[in-house]
């Protein structure tokens, strides 16, 4: 019956973009590729998490998590203008999409266009169910501008996703903007939450190491090591600290820590005494 | 079919989203999943140069600027005028005759290009200057004008007033006098000297001798060096101050000048051009002009030295002989008074 040709039904199994080889194999589907994204990407492996999702794009462009975890690794490796540029292309399939207007904010901030990164996060928290994403993003705009109050927009996304990713990447975004006392708070939190993930040490002994706790990120990246004993990079800082002596920077930071200490206790010493004579 | 985007259920057939209007044709269009990557340099470079980072920090900061400025302007209570009026006000009347205001902007207008006009025409004089400063007025008045479109307080006009009057002198009319007065530098004569009345205006080019340097013949603006003056019987020994002078250049550098009964010699020939007094120059003068010199006789000088002294042989040489760094400027146009102006050759 010619006048039901151009009904749809189920999508035919032989889709026009997928390519043979996937197709041939069941298993290796786009949530497949997505799951190993995943998994890479927490693992800090951006570059190999980037690809994946390239896979999975290729078995199904409407896959939105897909486009903005493009976004997402293209920032963590550095390719700001690439993630911008990328998010602008995927907004223009997914119009309004929240998450890829987070990215594209997100990309913006790192570049430092924060005005114009503020007015796509707004519109982001505009659309209609905000992602962890979302006010993670809102937090990073917070952490660059120096407005104080990304403490509330990360807490959300903490409250929006328990996941211990968020936490880690809060703090990578704390670590990015030189705040590593902040970032070693959250890390922490992660580390508590997934002990077992040897980026997560790595994070921390990176936060460690940048507040001058140097015998703590020693003992952090062992225990990296002892997770994933081929983590070159862990290796190579472990093999930094250990050769590290003496310098300036570590000099004037003991010597201010010491003096702080000292004029904590004279302060303390001093208020006691007062309570005493009252 | 269901949008991916925005999950709304959409008619089958349709291209795009009702909704959000995202494709939902992605499964058969052909689009490159891949992104685009940076190379390691660019990496690098725009570590080192974060030229995206500097310029948005500009433009912000630009705009951040231009905000304070409108906010001040609305406490303040200065009027803003509409967008593209702006520039319009530099030329008087034509912000008017762009709004509608056709007559008010052609009377604004004719008055300032008249006022301009005879102030041009009187340069150089007290009355060139007060018609020069009437069309100035005009010009406030028009731009205030459009201003004061709408209703405010006094302080606030007083403050707009002050703010206009200085943003129109310290942007249009300064540059535009300095500019001026290299080209036609007004030059008041205080002293009856032939071919030059007492009250006469030259124009002189300080520009002139941008490019090429002095010729022989030009009629030049100098600085004139002090000289010691002997005295004569009964009177004391003066000095002549250094000052401006108006006079021809008779010859240019490394010439030998002769100087004989009212003719010139210039390395032994004859030379077409004589001082613009030729009368108040001794009969006989000898000079080498050496590099960087000019010979220019100060034949315009004699009303200035006192009666009872006159200039000896030597001191005629010392003031005939004129660096080429103390030459001002080219002497062209007579401006004043009116019977006489023209070209001064």
């Amino acid at each position: 019956m010619p006048r039901f040709d151009r009904l749809e039904f189920d999508p035919s199994p032989e889709q026009p973009g997928v390519p043979p080889a996937h197709a041939a194999d069941p298993d290796r589907d786009e949530h497949y590729w997505m799951r190993l994204a995943d998994a890479d990407r927490r693992q800090g492996l951006f570059e190999n998490a980037l690809r994946f999702y390239s896979r999975a794009l290729e078995l199904d462009r409407a896959l939105v998590e897909a486009w903005i975890g493009q976004v997402q690794m293209l920032i963590a490796l550095g390719e700001y203008a690439e993630a911008e540029l990328w998010s602008r292309k995927a907004l223009e399939l997914f119009r309004n999409q929240g998450g890829l207007l987070a990215a594209r904010a997100h990309a913006l901030c790192r570049q430092g266009d924060r005005k114009q990164a503020q007015m796509l996060c707004d519109a982001a928290l505009a659309q209609a169910g905000h992602s962890a994403y979302t006010w993670m993003v809102r937090g990073e705009l917070m952490v660059a501008s120096k407005e104080g109050i990304d403490r509330h927009c990360f807490d959300k996304a903490v409250q929006i996703d328990q996941d211990w990713l968020v936490l880690l990447e809060i703090a990578q975004v704390y670590l990015h903007y030189r705040v590593p006392s902040k970032a070693l708070t959250r890390i922490r939190q992660a580390v508590e939450k997934a002990p077992d993930n040897a980026h997560c040490w790595f994070v921390q002994s990176q936060c460690e190491e940048a507040l001058g706790l140097t015998v703590r990120a020693q003992a952090s990246l062992k225990r990296c090591l002892e997770i994933v004993p081929g983590h070159t990079e862990a290796q190579r800082r472990l093999t930094t600290l250990s050769k590290q002596g003496w310098s300036l920077r570590s000099a004037v930071r003991r010597f201010g820590s010491f003096f702080q200490r000292a004029l904590g206790s004279l302060v303390l010493k001093k208020s006691a005494d007062e309570a005493k004579a009252l | 079919m269901q949008c991916s985007s925005c999950h709304f259920e959409n008619m089958p057939g349709v291209e795009v989203c009702g909704r959000c209007g995202s494709s939902l044709r992605l499964a058969t269009a052909v689009v490159d999943v891949h992104p685009p990557r940076a190379r390691p340099w660019v990496k690098r470079m725009r570590r080192t140069l974060p030229l995206r980072k500097v310029s948005a920090q500009v433009r912000d900061a630009v705009r951040g600027l231009r905000h304070q400025a409108a906010d001040f302007a609305q406490f303040v209570g200065f009027p803003q005028p509409r967008p593209g009026m702006l520039p319009r006000l530099i030329v008087p009347g034509w912000a008017h005759i762009h709004s509608g205001q056709v007559l008010h902007g052609s009377l604004f207008l004719g008055v300032y290009l008249t006022l301009l006009a005879f102030g041009f025409l009187c340069l150089g004089t007290q009355l060139g200057s007060f018609l020069l400063g009437l069309a100035f007025s005009v010009h406030l008045s028009s731009v205030l004008s459009i201003l004061f479109a709408c209703p405010g307080d006094i302080p606030s006009r007083f403050v707009t007033t002050t703010v206009v009057a200085m943003t129109l002198s310290l942007a249009v009319y300064f540059p535009a006098g300095w500019l001026l007065t290299r080209v036609a530098d007004p030059h008041t004569i205080t002293l009856a000297v032939f071919p030059f009345e007492e009250g006469d205006v030259v124009l002189a080019n300080q520009w002139a001798y941008l490019r090429s340097p002095p010729q022989p013949g030009d009629i030049v603006l100098y600085e004139r060096r002090g000289v010691n003056i002997p005295p004569r019987r009964g009177h004391v020994a003066i000095r002549l101050q250094n000052g401006q002078d108006i006079d021809r250049i008779l010859a240019g550098p490394g010439s030998q000048v002769r100087w004989e009964n009212g003719e010139l010699y210039v390395d032994g020939r004859p030379s077409p051009f004589h001082p613009l007094n030729p009368l108040h120059v001794p009969t006989q003068i000898r000079l080498s002009v050496p590099e960087g010199h000019y010979c220019i006789l100060p034949s315009t000088l004699s009303q200035t030295i006192p009666t009872g002294y006159e200039l000896p042989a030597s001191v005629w040489g010392d003031l005939s002989i004129v660096r080429a760094g103390r030459i001002q400027g080219r002497v062209y146009w007579r401006h004043q008074p009116l019977s006489r102006m023209g070209l001064l050759r």
